[in-house]
């Protein structure tokens, strides 16, 4: 089944996830947060949006899992 | 559908050869793909690029890998062989299966079709690293291109294998580093670098059904390339040379390569194997059939030829 979903609506799809991102972040729901980051990304993958979600992925790793979210962000 | 996913047909490799749609101009890898040494034809990467680091090699490869060919993919195909084969041979069976088979062909065409323009355009809206990664993978497929029906029909596998091959590249990653081949950070730079690849492949085009259509197309296409099951290996070094190609290899970056080749050609031996050895037993047992029914039809024939004397002595004797 063909998507018929325009760019501008899967932009403006993909704000309104980046600000659910947000607001779970402020209430310490991390994990949420980078859900919707993620699907934001998915939707819009925008170099801001990529580097976002990856951003959000970082702060939750640690280790080398960490260094190669944040080499990876630096691409962008 | 199976026969959606038949293995390739002349008719679907020639509407691609023969097509109207020239691959899309990418940019020359920059950071991505190692500079050719002179001498090298075919693709020609940008000159003057700086050397990769091992993740970044790693995630080239990586995704030249997956463009090779899914293995479920190739399962799935040889599975569809053997199920051709193993179906019985009558012959409104085989008309319909005929009518099918063109009907999947022109089906597969059409998408293929769809998805070169798909991949122009997306080549064109594509951010510049995402054109470096397409570049670095288009060159290093240079050998399965030739064979797939052009550059063009490897672009359309690039985007599409970014999507279906995703779960192979993860598994081989993480497979390598726990080996110690590759560092853990390298093998997830790679699954990332796919996972964002894939999404932007799907979301540039704005035809997200359209391109997994077209996954199951170019994935065919692939699986045709690489159809001589036991050249897999010699197509995943031949690969790695272009893509590796005048890069002071570390010691690492070799045996990475190396066993990557290995791990892809083992699990496809092993896997191609299976299937070729079933479908080897269905064709001999077709045959064995075949030869008991042609044996019980001579045997009936005699039957009724005796009957037929014996009933013709019985009309003369009442004669």
């Amino acid at each position: 089944m063909n998507s018929i979903i325009t760019e501008q609506e899967r932009s403006a799809a993909a704000s309104a996830l980046a600000h659910k991102a947000e607001l779970a972040q402020r209430l310490g729901s991390h994990h949420k947060s980078v859900e919707l980051l993620d699907a934001a990304m998915r939707l819009d993958p925008t170099p801001d949006r990529i580097r976002a979600w990856l951003g959000a992925s970082a702060s939750g790793s640690s280790g080398v899992e960490r260094e190669a979210l944040l080499e990876i962000a630096s691409w962008f | 559908m199976v026969l959606a996913i038949h293995s390739a047909r002349p008719a679907a490799a020639t509407s691609v050869t023969h097509g109207d749609h020239r691959p899309a101009t990418v940019e020359a890898p920059a950071s991505l793909a190692p500079e050719r040494p002179s001498g090298v034809s075919g693709h020609e990467l940008a000159p003057g690029s700086d050397a990769p680091n091992e993740g970044q090699l790693a995630a080239a490869f990586a995704v030249t890998a997956t463009v090779l060919g899914d293995p479920v993919m190739m399962m799935i195909a040889l599975q569809a062989e053997l199920r051709n084969h193993g179906t019985d041979n009558q012959e409104t069976r085989v008309q319909q299966s005929s009518d099918q088979s063109e009907i999947a062909d022109a089906f597969r065409a059409e998408e293929l079709e769809k998805a070169a323009k798909m991949a122009e355009k997306a080549a064109k809206k594509a951010p510049p690293w995402v054109k470096k990664l397409i570049g670095a993978i288009v060159s290093a497929v240079g050998a399965i291109a030739s064979i797939a029906g052009g550059a063009g029909a490897a672009l359309v596998a690039v985007g599409a294998a970014l999507i279906v091959g995703a779960k192979i590249v993860e598994k081989v990653m993480m497979k390598l580093a726990e080996e110690g081949l590759i560092s853990e950070k390298a093998a997830t730079i790679v699954s990332t670098v796919v996972k964002i690849a894939a999404a932007v492949a799907a979301a540039v085009t704005g035809q997200v059904g359209q391109l997994a259509n077209a996954a199951k197309a170019a994935a065919d296409v692939v699986s045709t390339a690489v159809k001589l099951v036991k050249s897999i290996a010699d197509m995943v070094q031949a690969a790695s040379d272009v893509a590796f190609a005048g890069v002071d290899m570390h010691s690492s970056v070799r045996n990475f390569q190396s066993e990557m080749a290995n791990i892809m050609a083992e699990q496809w031996g092993i896997e191609a194997d299976g299937s070729i050895s079933n479908m080897e037993s269905a064709v001999d047992g077709i045959r064995d059939l075949e030869q008991s029914h042609t044996r019980m039809m001579k045997t009936a024939t005699a039957a009724l030829s005796i009957q037929d004397r014996t009933r013709m002595a019985a009309v003369q004797g009442m004669a």
